[in-house]
């Protein structure tokens, strides 16, 4: 193929892994900017997300859209309860925190080995077919992936713009004093705010599902991207997250394209280190003391 | 306390530990009990180590990548250039302990949570230098026949062997963290882990013992991977991974943060863990995980913390 | 007169607020200064730009006749000028002595190796550092609870052993943060002798910023004002206390007494 059509099909992957990395992203940023909490777990549950639509939507074969609530409701009251027994009694200590959410990690990957084997299981795609864009021709499955996960971060932007439980996480994210000051129950905030973060890895690990396969270690890859395009945006940072997320997407599909994979992924890592030079903070955070 | 143990207290355990230790590997049932005793002592350095960087209060999430950079470079001396491994493993030692410099100095303006991901993205980074850079790593399968550590023609390849070299290091990385704990440096750090802002104001370099700190405890986990090659005879990506780094967290965590002894015991619980667990194939994980969060949960001082808390709820009644 | 400390023009500016604008001001040797005003004023700001853990948008300051903007902090200890913090800042998992010692850290004359082999001549200078730590204790009223931890101990004492451990270093200037906030008025006016004390004792200037006119108004030789980032008035306690503009800034946040 010649670079002309090689350019399309570049963008839009980089689009789509761009809209799941920012997923990832803005529910890691949504912990660490509500609660001060790295959650090493993270990927575990876009991990839980791709298994719970392996098992309705390609064995049950349940709707799609009910696939989707019911990871989200599977999760949320997951990440609800790890907040409750593990990460709560922690809070005060940031490194223990961290690192009872790496324990969590453990657990929950090396569960999912025990009861589901490590073999990959291939997942059928939501809708088929080609769309045709002028000149260029995309899968409309990558299509469908890019409008859902666009749903959902706008559905999340309007419950955090608009709800009152929104308004009162990006108060505490702002300044947890002053919330409480302002009567902020910060204590029924922080399980929400956690059982939301995961739950939009697991949305990304639904929507992905089709486009990789499930496996117990397929949260691996997504964490890691989450972190490198938080530091990139900014911790705590959902614009941020956003933002880095469709830039280290772009960045991987053009590079994976033209460069190699592989030097795609060092690429990334050296622009992340190089931006925490110039910018600790990161492109749009805040300063931290 | 600072100069209760003093010199003459620290050879008479030495020598003591020494006599105990040389009837070890003649004492175990077998050649798997001896190499589990190398395993935990190899892990005791790597723990140490990591302690030795968490007593400033910074946590490496990418301690292992440290020891991998150490495993790969002399087993590369040895196999390239002819280097003999016992200088090997000492300019690995050095050549880590330098790149932590030129890391530290980049990062060490970052504090807490951004140290701790630029730590890990490092492991990462390793990772995938080791996959990748095959004319060097020879890829995802690894360096074999690494050659053993001799001096004067005698070889610590065989596994008793192994135990006295393994032991010694060991030793000497304890006394070292031991003194380090007493001495200037020690004040200094533990002065910028309990108060880094009042650290500065008493005329402390915070910024620099920090880097020196991490210097410190990447060269010993330098040192650490390459002896671990050099006794295994093989290392691979996989050999230190992200895993690892988890694990001498977990080690240092189960065994007591305060404490560098606390290191010491977490290595020496963990790492035979696995081979207690082999019976529940897959559980053996899980188990891991658990630990850590209930250690964290219920006794958050480690298992060195245990005396204190007893003695605390016998005076409480 | 010869400065110790000299603060030439100084200002500093977090986005568009001016939290210091062009203040001027000198320490001589042997004076206790207070820095007043209301809250906001720019006080702390002040001392963290002198302190070097931030750095002025533009000014000068020298300190012992050496330009001190751009330092690390702890250089600047080392040079002499050391700082205390406004909330209680010890290191609560030590012991009081050696929270001192911390403080002296500088001038110890304990060698690295010598200290990690735990040599005959390390033991000897930490004796002797024991020994000069103790009588700051001495002189603070806490050495009976040296062996305690520092964070058990009761909040007057802890912000006592504060002022022990800026004092450790020996310095020619010591800046002291609001060293008698949360105490009752018995324990400031006691706060207010030790620092007089400690003047007189250690030879060192002060420069104090503090809440309570009393005891400003009782220890200090010289008051500077600061009201929005500027230097309002500067003069002796009375002239001060007269001053209408100082009066102006203060009229309804506090009384001047």
């Amino acid at each position: 193929m010649d670079i002309l059509a090689l350019l399309p099909q570049a963008g839009l992957n980089g689009l789509v892994i761009g809209a799941m990395y920012a997923l990832m992203a803005i529910g890691f940023s949504l912990v660490f900017g509500t609660m001060r909490i790295v959650n090493f777990a993270h990927g575990e549950f876009y991990m839980i997300g791709s298994f719970v639509a392996f098992f309705t939507y390609a064995q049950w074969e349940v709707p799609f859209a009910l696939t989707i609530l019911i990871a989200i409701a599977v999760v949320g009251v997951a990440g609800a309860a790890i907040e409750w027994v593990v990460v709560r009694p922690l809070r005060t200590d940031e490194l223990s925190s961290m690192i009872a959410t790496l324990g969590v990690s453990v657990v929950l990957q090396n569960g999912a080995l025990m009861f589901f084997g490590a073999s990959p299981r291939p997942m059928p795609d939501v809708v088929s077919g080609l769309v045709h864009l002028g000149p260029a021709i995309f899968s409309a499955s990558r299509i469908f992936v890019i409008v859902a996960a666009t749903v959902v971060i706008g559905a999340f932007w309007l419950f955090m713009q608009k709800s009152r439980t929104g308004r009162a996480m990006r108060a505490v994210a702002q300044d947890q004093e002053a919330a409480l000051l302002q009567g902020v129950d910060v204590e029924r905030i922080f399980p929400f705010a956690f059982a939301i973060g995961v739950v939009l890895a697991a949305v990304a690990g639904v929507l992905m599902a089709p486009v990789f396969s499930v496996s117990p270690f397929v949260g691996a890859t997504p964490m890691l991207k989450a972190f490198i395009v938080v530091i990139l945006g900014g911790l705590g940072s959902i614009p941020g997250a956003v933002l880095g997320g469709l830039l280290i997407g772009m960045i991987e599909s053009f590079g994976a394209t033209f460069l190699g994979g592989v030097t795609a992924d060092m690429l990334q890592l050296g622009v992340v280190i190089a931006i925490l030079l110039v910018r600790p903070a990161g492109l749009m955070g805040r300063k931290e003391a | 306390m600072i100069g209760k143990t003093g010199l003459t207290v620290r050879l008479g355990l030495v020598i003591a530990a020494s006599v105990v230790a040389a009837f070890v590997p003649g004492l175990l049932p077998n050649l798997f009990y001896v190499h589990i005793a190398n395993l935990t002592l190899l892990s005791g350095i790597f723990a140490l180590s990591l302690w030795i960087i968490y007593s400033v209060g910074q946590l490496s999430f990418g301690h292992a990548a440290f020891a991998g950079v150490g495993a790969y470079m002399s087993a590369l001396l040895s196999m390239r250039l002819g280097v003999p491994p016992a200088i090997g493993v000492i300019i690995a030692c050095l050549a880590t302990a330098g790149m932590a410099v030129l890391l530290g100095a980049v990062i060490l303006r970052l504090r807490g949570v951004y140290f701790v991901l630029v730590t890990f993205l490092f492991g990462q980074m390793f990772t995938l230098l080791a996959l990748n850079w095959s004319d060097l790593t020879n890829g995802a399968n690894g360096l074999i026949s690494i050659p053993a550590i001799t001096v004067g023609g005698f070889s610590f390849g065989p596994r008793p062997v192994f135990f006295y070299l393994a032991f010694a290091v060991f030793l000497a990385v304890l006394l070292f963290a031991w003194g380090l704990k007493r001495s200037t440096f020690g004040r200094a750090f533990d002065s910028i882990h309990q108060n880094i802002d009042l650290a500065e104001s008493c005329g402390i370099d915070t910024a620099r013992y920090q880097v020196i700190a991490f210097a410190i405890g990447s060269g010993i986990a330098g040192l650490g991977g390459a002896l671990t090659a050099h006794y295994i005879r093989f290392v691979s990506p996989d050999t230190f991974t992200f895993h690892n780094s988890v694990a001498f967290i977990t080690m240092l965590v189960v065994g007591g943060r305060s404490l560098f002894w606390g290191a010491v015991i977490g290595a020496a619980v963990i790492t035979p863990l696995p081979e207690l667990l082999r019976d529940f194939e897959g559980l053996q994980h899980i188990i891991y995980g658990a630990i850590l969060i209930l250690v964290l949960r219920t006794l958050p001082g480690g298992l060195i913390s245990i005396p204190s808390v007893l003695r605390r709820k016998g005076g409480g009644r | 007169m010869t400065a110790l400390l000299d603060v030439h023009r100084i200002s500093k500016r977090f986005g568009g607020l001016m939290a210091l604008n062009e203040v001027t001001f000198k320490v001589g040797t042997d004076e206790v200064i207070g820095l007043i005003g209301p809250n906001g004023a720019g006080k702390t700001t002040c001392f963290n730009v002198v302190s070097g853990n931030t750095s002025p948008t533009s000014g000068r300051i020298s300190f012992d006749g050496q330009n001190i903007v751009g330092l690390k902090p702890s250089r600047i200890v080392r040079m002499g000028l050391s700082r205390t913090y406004q909330a209680t800042s010890v290191f609560p998992d030590s012991t009081v002595l050696e929270n001192v010692m911390r403080g002296a850290f500088t001038r110890s004359e304990d060698s690295l190796f010598g200290s990690i082999i735990g040599s005959p001549a390390s033991g000897t200078a930490r004796n002797k550092e024991r020994a000069a730590c103790m009588e700051i204790l001495e002189q603070v009223g806490i050495a009976h609870v040296h062996d305690h931890l520092a964070g058990s101990l009761p909040y007057g004492y802890q912000r006592r052993l504060g002022v022990a451990i800026a004092f450790a270093s020996r310095p020619k200037l010591i800046m002291m943060d609001e060293p008698a906030a949360g105490l009752n008025p018995e324990e400031s006016q006691a706060m207010g002798a030790l620092i007089r004390a400690m003047h007189e004792s250690e030879r060192a200037s002060v420069l104090i910023v503090e809440h309570d006119m009393r005891l400003v108004m009782d220890i200090c030789h010289r008051i500077i004002v600061l009201d929005h980032g500027e230097l309002i008035a500067a003069g002796s306690p009375d002239e001060i206390r007269n001053n209408p503009k100082v009066i102006e800034a203060y009229l309804g946040t506090e009384l001047v007494t």
